[in-house]
């Protein structure tokens, strides 16, 4: 066995020793930990709330106190338990929305910012495409998810599929510009030069150098993505009535706050604000762009990530 | 040291339609080898940077016929093999030296791709190997581990020489390698192309609009002017003695610096 897997793993030691990759960026786990304590509390939170979430616990609109630490709603609801167990659905909805949304966005912008000046089919379909966003922009959003809900039934994946297609327009534009920009740079010709076939360029210089806009509007399309679901609650078709889900809690409770009482929607609003911040530090942690002058400042400082001509040498 | 030639017959790009495009070079018929050093110079527009990139394939002939050994570019083009071979053979550097390399990988990472891919050696032989060509064009190996924006325009340019000079190319096509860049960088990099031409036998055809460079590096000068050559000979007949009209203009720009020019020819 150890004859057989040798020479794999001696090749993979002069792969990494003559690798001349570029020092990776260290994830700062500092700014990921406020998103992964609100993953944790929407995971375990509602075995450890107080009351269910969904039936009624106490008297109608009760202020703040030790029983109800939020008060209760306008139906005699916790607010505390409710607003713990809507974590669940709105994380699961707007990270799904957010993902679905930026690669449905990447694949159409690249594709449309590599081919739409192509001539011939290429650059007709592309260019079609754009015109098709276009249209897809033009109908108001909320009456866009109005349709593919009535269509499909209010759930988490209509609503998620609904929404991914309603902001998807945001990031092809992005992406799109973001490649228009890149495909004139002269390191594609060089690359063309170094014999990699278009397929290859794509992969390794246009997506790499492209991607990085729609990453960093993640955290705002995430914050986006929670509204959605809060103004398609208050039209009536986010997610039915008693389910949790902190949108249609603020919008039902707009009555309340007007005459005074204000916990049944602040607590699910300031909720939706941790939360909007600390998944747009995670996204920031994970996505932010690499400053080129940051690495070119470690590569010349720090200890070498790839072997120097004297450790080659040495090797030799 | 295999010889290697470019024969071009009446060769003519048009961007665009028929109709409302624009013919970009027209009627050009040459012949380049690997023993030569041309110089092709002309204003902005003038067409050459087309015509360099129709010799490295990037770009295909309008109308005419580019042949590199005998064989069509577009027939290059069409096999794997053979337009792996001709990138082997003609390489490119080209003028903009900001975006030259992709800024999220090293130099040296941009520079063993091509000896890797073109010329198939491995990954410890290209690592070696960069080392070695980014000494000879005077930089340390151990600056080849930044990203591009570590290093400054003319270093930067020297990289993308030793990128193109990894797979030991028989043609060197330069479009205006050192417009860009300081007057004191550009002569040790002028320098170091002439003599890489005159110990290598490598070919040189070098783009550019100055005529003082281009004369110091070049033995035979094509003048291009709106898409054609309007004069062709060896560059000391051609800065002496011009015969087209343009050429006549072109030198009278310079006219304030004769005795640099005349001391370059000679």
């Amino acid at each position: 066995m150890t004859t057989a897997t040798l020479p794999l793993t001696a090749a993979r030691a002069e792969r990494r020793k003559y690798s001349a990759k570029l020092p990776r960026r260290r994830i700062d786990f500092l700014l990921l930990l406020p998103s992964l304590l609100i993953v944790l509390l929407a995971i375990v939170g509602p075995f450890l709330t107080p009351y269910s979430a969904t039936t009624i616990s106490g008297a109608v609109s009760s202020a703040p106190s030790m029983a109800h630490l939020f008060g209760t709603d306008s139906v005699g609801l916790d607010v505390f338990s409710r607003v713990i167990g809507a974590a669940r659905y709105n994380l699961v909805i707007a990270v799904a929305t957010t993902l679905l949304c930026t690669v449905i966005g990447v694949v159409f912008g690249l594709g449309i910012g590599w081919f739409e000046s192509a001539r011939g089919a290429a650059g007709l379909v592309a260019r079609g495409t754009t015109r098709l966003f276009d249209l897809l922009q033009a109908v108001p959003a909320i009456l866009l998810g109005l349709v593919i809900v009535s269509f499909f039934g209010a759930s988490v994946i209509s609503l998620t599929v609904g929404m991914a297609i309603i902001l998807a327009p945001i990031q092809m534009r992005l992406v799109r510009i973001e490649v228009l920009r890149v495909r004139k740079e002269a390191y594609l010709d060089a690359a063309r030069m170094a014999g990699q076939n278009e397929l290859k360029l794509l992969a390794r210089h246009v997506l790499p150098n492209s991607i990085w806009v729609a990453l960093e509007n993640m955290s705002f399309l995430f914050a986006t993505s929670i509204l959605l679901t809060a103004a398609l609650g208050f039209v009536g078709v986010g997610l039915r009535p008693p389910t949790p889900e902190w949108g249609s809690m603020i919008s039902s409770a707009t009555n309340d706050a007007l005459t005074g009482r204000w916990w049944s929607a602040a607590f699910p609003s300031i909720a939706m604000m941790i939360t909007v911040w600390a998944f747009s530090n995670a996204s920031h942690a994970l996505f932010g762009r690499i400053a080129p002058k940051k690495l070119a400042a470690a590569a010349a400082s720090s200890s070498p990530v790839v072997p120097s001509s004297e450790a080659a040498a040495e090797a030799r | 040291m295999n010889a290697a030639e470019f024969v071009l017959e009446d060769v003519a790009k048009r961007f665009g339609s028929e109709r409302r495009g624009h013919v970009a070079v027209k009627g050009l018929t040459d012949r380049f080898s690997n023993t030569q050093s041309v110089g092709i110079i002309g204003e902005s527009g003038s067409g050459k940077s087309t015509l360099g990139r129709m010799l490295c394939a990037l770009e295909t002939a309008t109308s005419g016929s580019i042949r590199f050994n005998g064989e069509e570019i577009a027939d290059i083009r069409a096999s794997k093999p053979k337009l792996i071979q001709f990138r082997r053979d003609v390489q490119l550097i080209g003028q903009d030296t900001t975006s030259s390399f992709d800024p999220r990988h090293s130099l040296r990472e941009s520079i063993m791709y091509p000896a890797m891919s073109l010329t198939g050696l491995s990954r410890k032989e290209a690592y070696e190997k960069t080392d070695q060509v980014v000494e000879l064009l005077g930089l340390s190996p151990k600056m080849a581990d930044r990203p591009s924006e570590g290093v400054s325009g003319g270093q930067r340019q020297r990289f993308a020489i030793a990128r193109a000079l990894i797979v030991e190319p028989r043609i060197l096509v330069c479009d205006e390698v050192v417009s860009a860049l300081d007057v004191s960088v550009q002569g040790g990099i002028l320098n170091f192309l002439k003599t890489y031409h005159r110990d290598r036998e490598a070919g040189i055809i070098f783009i550019s609009h100055g005529l003082p460079a281009t004369s110091f590096i070049s033995s035979e000068l094509r003048v291009m002017f709106q898409g054609e050559f309007v004069e062709a000979g060896s560059t000391r007949r051609v800065v002496t003695e011009p015969e087209a009209d343009y050429t006549k203009k072109l030198l009278a720009g310079y006219r304030a610096v004769p005795e640099t020019l005349e001391a370059e020819v000679a």
